[in-house]
């Protein structure tokens, strides 16, 4: 037949012939259900369709800072009355495999245990090790009350859901709501009151003749609450949403997930089981508060709060690469020199920020003109600076400029203007290296422009049109003069300095930090902040970044805040009342349960090394360091892109399981030899149910269910009965559980 | 202390999505020559690619165009495993003419506004287009139906589909 109008001819299809569209969303939403959340699952030729569509912004792509690798979608068991069958067993946990069975799910548990020992009675205990590793994971499944006791989700399609939730009030966290009890002692006073006019104003005594205006704040004159009260906004706050959006809050965790966790988001690892018993035994009621302050002051674990917080700094400024970079200009000492220092000080969150970007001198230890900070830049260095533009909005303002380098930005405000007179503030930089020795300094110089005059230093840039346009350097609005004569003027101080002193500063601090706590910042991707990305909890984000500039940048203050806060203090049991508030498929964050996540890499070594006590011998402090770097080293590549990305496999891939089965730290942390764990539970009086116990304590802070305790004694019968025979194998099953690498 | 933030739920919401762009990507589907059973596969199939990558549905156009681009692919990928050549002429044309004519409800208003220009159609021309699209007659059986030629009934059909597409253009506008 003709097709002369073919959208006619459709719609007279509907018209005379009936053909109306279907209401396909039951049947969509089961397919999806059955498709699994695999991406591999995808019919490729459904990925090829996706291949060339102009695609929306999507949600939550590059990693970020402190972002959890985020599991794959899980479609719902119902949404809004549709019912999916079969209905989903269980909706807890985050999980690197799609949904199967239960059946289905230890088949692959035991797929991956398929270690080989050399000798046959070794083959034998890897098969029950492995079984002890299904075991535990389906005791923590036991344990979360995810199969015998789960009521199915799915209903009817007449069914809608109960529509009429009870508000419930904010809930009082136990044992760790801050009272308004005694001040804990701290490095610095930070509870003093500082309106904006007390804040420094840094670079003002050493710039030359010209000195840029402030960005204007939205903070005048803020007077900072007391750490009570920023607590309980936040409580408040997140109650409220909760209520306006028809969810109840997950049961508080109990003390030691909530240990475990507190210990791993603020020092970067696990507890030990004295700590651990140490906590759970303690009766106070402010314990939590007590736990939190002295991970954050006290002097015993002062020296793992800095190396983990510099750890995550360098990660952000530069990425895991950037420290590994042998051919760079980075020297990760001096990096981890500066930050480590920073960090100890509790040093002012913007006056770090200041000094990264406006730093000159040399990157390496040991030289006189040293200033680690210097390395930022460094590793920031490419034609024209573009990667140094890019890095600094994105890491310090939390805004993505790289996009518009090449074209007005297509779903944000940015323009190409925007990003060039960004990128003119970074034009007198000049590095100079000396190939012999490694040491690359960066200074600043005039710029005479691209068309050559100091006094009209320009850059120029290119329109899509091929129109050629020109930028001076600009920032919020405010305008520099064009000079490019470092004597008049050092661009990249007052950018520095203006930067340092924005509200943008504060908010994208904050949205990194919550997110390193809660699983998820206000924005997704955390550093790409504005109106075409709105935050989640707007109110909240702002009165924690105001609080934040109040209290003078102090960094300790925002993580106290949020770990003694109520959200950090749920469980992450996902219970039928707040199923919806489900990130991982894309919806907003809420924050009525903790998200489980997988540990990052640096906080599972830190916790193998932790829960075995592997003696960190062989070497300096600089050299356990390096070796750190090189155990890291294999998990992540730099891509070599404009943006500085990077590609890492340490997410559930098969190298990182490998290393977990036969690494040599795994080696070590099931060797007598090496772990003082094992050997000092081999050696006590324990009974074998406790030493058994003990090593659930370590690897995942609590004891075996009756279903686990059953199949460690099974592993002790393989061994004729010798528990310290059987006690690595238990061990190394422990370590390769999910639930060892999760933050739960 | 203020009270908390007033409900800001956005971003991805699977549910809705379908709900309001599958009668688009359906109709669409359609003006590209699917019949209603491959209209509804394709459909499906297309939901189903965009629901594995949640994105922000912040604007409902570009929701849509994102949605038909898919929905074009998925179709064309069909009409090769079928071995079928399809000349989709100018597919640029053809996504204008349907933005256009689809407007912001995915062609209700357009589907009103036709019926009730079929009300002022003549009555051969319009038993001509019930014979084609309710009965699915061939052209030759209209014709033979109408007591005219083949081409008289190819031509009588074109031109009350013109004046259709004129009368609706001038409703919507």
């Amino acid at each position: 037949m003709d097709r002369d109008d073919p959208i006619l001819d459709a719609l007279l299809g509907e018209v005379l012939g009936g053909h109306t569209p279907p209401d396909l969303t039951a049947r969509i939403l089961q397919a999806w259900a059955a498709q699994g959340s695999n991406p591999a699952n995808l019919d490729p030729r459904l990925q090829q369709a996706l291949q060339g569509a102009p695609m929306p912004p999507p949600l939550a792509t590059e990693p970020t800072w402190l972002e959890p690798v985020a599991p794959p979608v899980q479609p719902p068991a119902y949404v809004n009355g549709h019912a999916l069958t079969p209905p989903l067993p269980e909706l807890a946990h985050a999980e690197t495999t799609p949904v199967v069975t239960l059946k289905a799910k230890r088949e692959k548990v035991v797929g991956r245990s398929t270690r080989r020992r050399s000798s046959s009675w070794r083959g034998v205990t890897a098969i029950a090790g492995s079984l002890l590793a299904i075991g535990t994971l389906a005791g923590y499944l036991v344990w979360q009350g995810q199969f015998g006791e789960h009521e199915p989700v799915a209903v009817g399609p007449t069914t809608k859901p109960d529509s009429k939730v009870e508000v419930v009030p904010p809930k009082v966290v136990p044992n760790g709501t801050p009272t308004k009890g005694p001040k804990p002692a701290r490095d610095i006073a930070a509870h003093e009151d500082r309106t904006d006019s007390n804040l420094p104003r840094f670079g003002a005594e050493v710039s030359p003749k010209y000195v840029a205006a402030d960005p204007p704040s939205a903070w005048k004159d803020a007077v900072a609450s007391t750490d009570h009260e920023v607590i309980g906004f936040i409580n408040q706050s997140l109650a409220a949403s909760w209520s306006a959006n028809s969810v109840k809050p997950s049961p508080a965790a109990t003390d030691a997930e909530w240990c475990r966790r507190a210990y791993l988001r603020l020092i970067g690892r696990i507890p030990t089981v004295d700590e651990l018993s140490l906590f759970t035994g303690d009766k106070s009621p402010d314990k939590r508060v007590a736990l939190v302050d002295r991970l954050l002051f006290d002097k015993a674990y002062a020296a793992e709060f800095n190396n983990f917080w510099a750890t995550q700094w360098s990660n952000t400024l530069i990425g895991r690469s950037g420290m590994q970079d042998k051919d760079g200009l980075v020297n990760s000492e001096g990096l981890q020199q500066y930050l480590h220092a920073a960090v100890a000080a509790n040093k002012p969150y913007n006056k770090v920020v200041y000094e990264l970007i406006s730093a000159t001198g040399s990157n390496k230890p040991g030289e006189a003109d040293f200033n680690g900070a210097t390395n930022f830049l460094l590793a920031s260095q490419n034609d024209k600076s573009t990667l140094a533009t890019a890095r600094t909005t994105r890491v310090f303002l939390g805004q993505q400029l790289q996009c518009a380098q090449c074209h007005d930005h297509p779903f944000n405000k940015s323009t190409q203007h925007q990003f060039w007179a960004m990128n003119s503030f970074f034009r007198q930089m000049k590095v100079e290296r000396d190939r012999r020795t490694g040491v690359a300094k960066l200074i600043n110089t005039d710029f005479t422009g691209e068309s050559g005059s100091a006094n009209e230093a320009e850059v120029f840039y290119e329109r899509r049109n091929g129109q050629m346009k020109v930028a001076y350097p600009q920032f919020a609005g405010i305008e520099l003069p064009k000079t490019g004569d470092i004597s008049e003027i050092d661009r990249r101080q007052e950018l520095a300095r203006m930067i340092a002193a924005s509200d943008d500063v504060s908010r994208a601090a904050v949205n990194r930090i919550w997110a390193h706590f809660l699983g998820y910042g206000f924005t997704r991707p955390v550093d790409d902040m504005g109106e075409h990305n709105a935050a989640s909890q707007p109110e909240l984000l702002e009165r924690l970044a105001k609080e934040f500039k109040a209290h003078n940048y102090d960094t300790k203050s925002l993580l106290r805040w949020i770990a003694l806060s109520e959200p950090f203090g749920l469980s992450s049991k996902i219970e039928a009342f707040n199923v919806a508030d489900a990130p991982q498929m894309g919806t907003v964050p809420l924050f009525s349960h903790y998200y489980t996540r997988q540990m990052q890499a640096e906080e599972l070594y830190e916790s193998l090394v932790a829960a075995a006590q592997i003696a960190k011998t062989g070497g300096t402090p600089e050299e356990q360091y390096k070796a750190r770097l090189a155990w890291l080293g294999q998990f992540t590549q730099s891509l070599k892109t404009d943006e500085g990305d990077e590609a890492s496999t340490f997410n559930g891939t098969i190298p990182q399981s490998l290393m977990m089965m036969n690494g040599e730290l795994t080696q070590q942390a099931i060797s007598s030899e090496h772990s003082h764990l094992l050997k000092r539970v081999a050696e006590s009086q324990m009974k074998p149910q406790e030493k058994v116990e003990h090593l659930f304590l370590a690897a995942v802070a609590r004891k075996p269910q009756k279903r686990e305790l059953d199949i460690a004694n099974q592993l002790i019968a393989a061994h004729d009965g010798q528990v310290n025979a059987a006690l690595p194998d238990i061990w190394w099953a422990l370590l390769n559980s999910n639930e060892f690498i999760l933050d739960h | 202390m203020s009270t908390g933030p007033a409900p800001s739920v956005t971003g991805f919401d699977p549910v809705r999505l379908i709900a309001n762009h599958q009668a688009g990507v359906w109709r669409y589907l359609r003006s590209l020559g699917c019949d209603p059973t491959l209209a509804e596969d394709l459909t499906q199939d297309t939901f189903l690619a965009v629901l594995q990558k949640p994105f922000q549905d912040y604007n409902p156009a570009a929701t849509a165009s994102y949605l038909r681009r898919v929905a074009f692919n998925l179709f064309i990928s069909n009409q090769r495993r079928a071995g079928k050549v399809t000349a989709v002429e100018n597919v640029e044309e053809l996504e204008a003419q349907f933005v256009d004519l689809a407007g912001d409800d995915h062609a209700e208003a357009a589907l009103e506004a036709l019926r009730i220009c079929l009300e002022h159609l003549g009555e051969r021309a319009k038993w001509a287009l019930e014979m084609r699209f309710r009965d699915d007659l061939s052209r030759t059986t209209i014709a033979d139906a109408l007591e005219i030629s083949e081409h008289g009934a190819k031509n009588l059909m074109q031109r009350a589909k013109q004046q259709l597409r004129t009368c609706i253009e001038g409703r919507l506008r």
